[in-house]
């Protein structure tokens, strides 16, 4: 089914790309299972279809992205910063208001108190020794795509940064609220991180048969003092990213020959709770 | 006079090379000594006393001949295992059963082996499960590189049936270890295992460092980097892509771009 739609309107086959802007990445290639796809899909299926509505918080996120590791050119082609002192109640405000609006279509606009943070963020992550050296020389925004051997589904991911020099590293910049150790770990179960590890790892080693085993994370802090880490997982975090995307895309080829999504887990059975051991 | 004096014999009780006693692990040592001393022990043992240690108490387990065991130890992928010889030896020695034979059935990938023998004590017929060629490729084994089961497939079908066989009808010979085939065909898949911090911040520290793409090898690179290839797509129709760096063209090739060189760094 994937083969004929592809010839169909001849969407790129596996290899890694640098010329798909992210807009088309993540409006036109729907076609291809990502990561975040696979999240939703671990809720239930029908998730997955929802669609993403922009949150301020994800456009925090990837002015963030653009900023610390395109930088600034990249940052004005694709963000723009909201002026501050408009008031939008008067006649003057709304036109100011609109003119920059128009000025800035489609663009991620971000507040001057969130630049400054980002500003903030820059610094702090070039004062540590090592996220430096993981984001000293590379290429950001190349787009990967494969094929799943087992279940023939196109797969595509877009790692942060992919360091020169052969090194088979990927490198993922994340903000969060805490970088130290414990709370990184607890974001890497909430939010996949360990799926998202392993499915890029096997993704970018499948689309072009160069040898990737490290993912590299960088932690870094929204908040003063900006805290910046870097992590990598353990084979067993790895492991278990592995089972779970694979789990995953299983049950997308299924929903796909069924051409349904459903709104519950599995076949739909009555199922027990054991009471948690917590309580 | 001489009666008087207590001799040494008297005393002291014949010592048994073990963990048991001091003596006994005395006795160990200086015995491990010896073969590790030797030139004809394997290398993984010639000079190491402490892998002696531990062949002489394997020997000593299942009662087999130290050399025997030194000879038919393998470490694979830093575990050890016997080979598969010694196991189908190992458990013809044991006068628990009659021979083991093998029995093969079907032909292509439905070939199957079992092995099997008559337990002395029940005269009953006792059954290895079977291993056929299609388990072998659905397990991965077949497909490795330099797989035996693709030169020797009638071999390895025997070899694994024994392996099987031991380890369900006397898993005191294999004591929990694996075949030396088997070890090799059944490695963890997930080569991150080897990663560590350390390794990866010494590939960012010594820039000539590189990872090898077969094995994840870290080696000292001589000629200029293998790295990402940038490929080329058209776009979709109604989406402007870029040029392709190297023909000007936007469309017309939907992977590398044929007039591109090859691939620099990134």
């Amino acid at each position: 089914m994937n083969g004929n739609l592809a010839q169909k309107i001849d969407l790129p086959g596996p290899g890694i790309y640098a010329n798909i802007s992210a807009e088309v990445y993540h409006k036109e290639l729907t076609e291809y299972v990502s990561k975040s796809y696979l999240k939703r899909l671990d809720k239930c299926p029908a998730a997955a279809k929802v669609p993403q509505e922009d949150t301020p918080a994800m456009a925090f996120g990837r002015a963030c992205h653009v900023y610390l590791l395109e930088g600034d050119a990249a940052f004005i082609k694709e963000c723009a910063v909201l002026p501050t002192g408009i008031n939008r109640r008067t006649k003057e405000g709304k036109e100011a208001w609109a003119d920059f609006e128009a000025a800035n279509e489609g663009k991620t606009l971000v507040s001057a108190d969130d630049f400054q943070k980002i500003v903030a963020m820059k610094k702090a992550l070039n004062a540590h020794p090592f996220a430096t050296k993981l984001l000293a020389e590379g290429v950001s925004e190349q787009t990967v795509i494969w094929q799943d051997a087992e279940t023939s589904l196109m797969c595509k991911c877009r790692p942060d940064r992919i360091p020169s020099g052969n090194k088979g590293v990927l490198v993922d910049l994340k903000t969060c609220s805490c970088a130290g150790e414990y709370e990184f770990c607890r974001d890497v179960v909430k939010y996949g991180y360990d799926l998202q590890a392993a499915y890029y790892l096997d993704g970018i080693r499948e689309a072009t048969g160069i040898y990737f085993d490290a993912f590299c994370f960088i932690a870094i802090e929204k908040e003063p003092p900006f805290r910046t880490e870097t992590y990598i997982l353990d084979a067993e975090f790895i492991v278990r990213g592995q089972y779970e995307y694979r789990r995953l895309l299983k049950i997308e080829a299924e929903c796909r020959a069924k051409g349904n999504w459903p709104n519950y887990e599995g076949v739909g059975n009555l199922v027990t709770l054991f009471k948690p051991n917590y309580l | 006079m001489s009666e008087n004096l207590p001799t040494k014999t008297e005393n002291s009780l014949p010592v048994a090379a073990g963990f048991g006693t001091s003596d006994s692990f005395e006795l160990l040592q200086r015995q491990a000594k010896l073969l590790a001393s030797s030139e004809l022990v394997p290398q993984a043992f010639h000079g190491k006393i402490a892998n002696c240690v531990i062949a002489l108490e394997m020997a000593n387990r299942i009662g087999a001949s130290p050399m025997a065991v030194l000879q038919n130890l393998y470490i694979v992928h830093g575990k050890p295992s016997w080979s598969s010889q010694f196991i189908i030896a190992a458990l013809n020695a044991t006068g628990r059963f009659s021979p083991l034979r093998f029995q093969i059935t079907g032909e292509g990938d439905k070939k199957v082996c079992v092995a099997w023998a008559i337990e002395k004590a029940t005269e009953e017929r006792l059954e290895s499960p079977p291993v056929s060629i299609e388990m072998a490729k659905t397990e991965g084994w077949y497909n490795k590189n330099g797989s035996k089961w693709k030169t020797m497939p009638d071999l390895m079908l025997r070899y694994r049936a024994a392996t099987f066989f031991g380890r369900l009808y006397a898993p005191d010979i294999l004591m929990g270890m694996r075949s030396e085939d088997e070890a090799r065909d059944i490695i963890d898949i997930t080569p991150q295992a080897t990663v560590t911090a350390e390794s990866i911040v010494s590939r960012f520290t010594d820039p000539t460092e590189t990872v090898d793409p077969e094995t994840g090898e870290i080696t000292t690179a001589e000629q200029g980097e293998v790295a990402v290839s940038d490929g080329d797509w058209p776009g979709l129709p109604g989406v402007t892509a870029d040029p392709c760096p190297e023909c000007g063209q936007t469309e017309g090739h939907s992977n590398a771009c044929p007039l591109a060189e090859p691939p620099e760094g990134v």
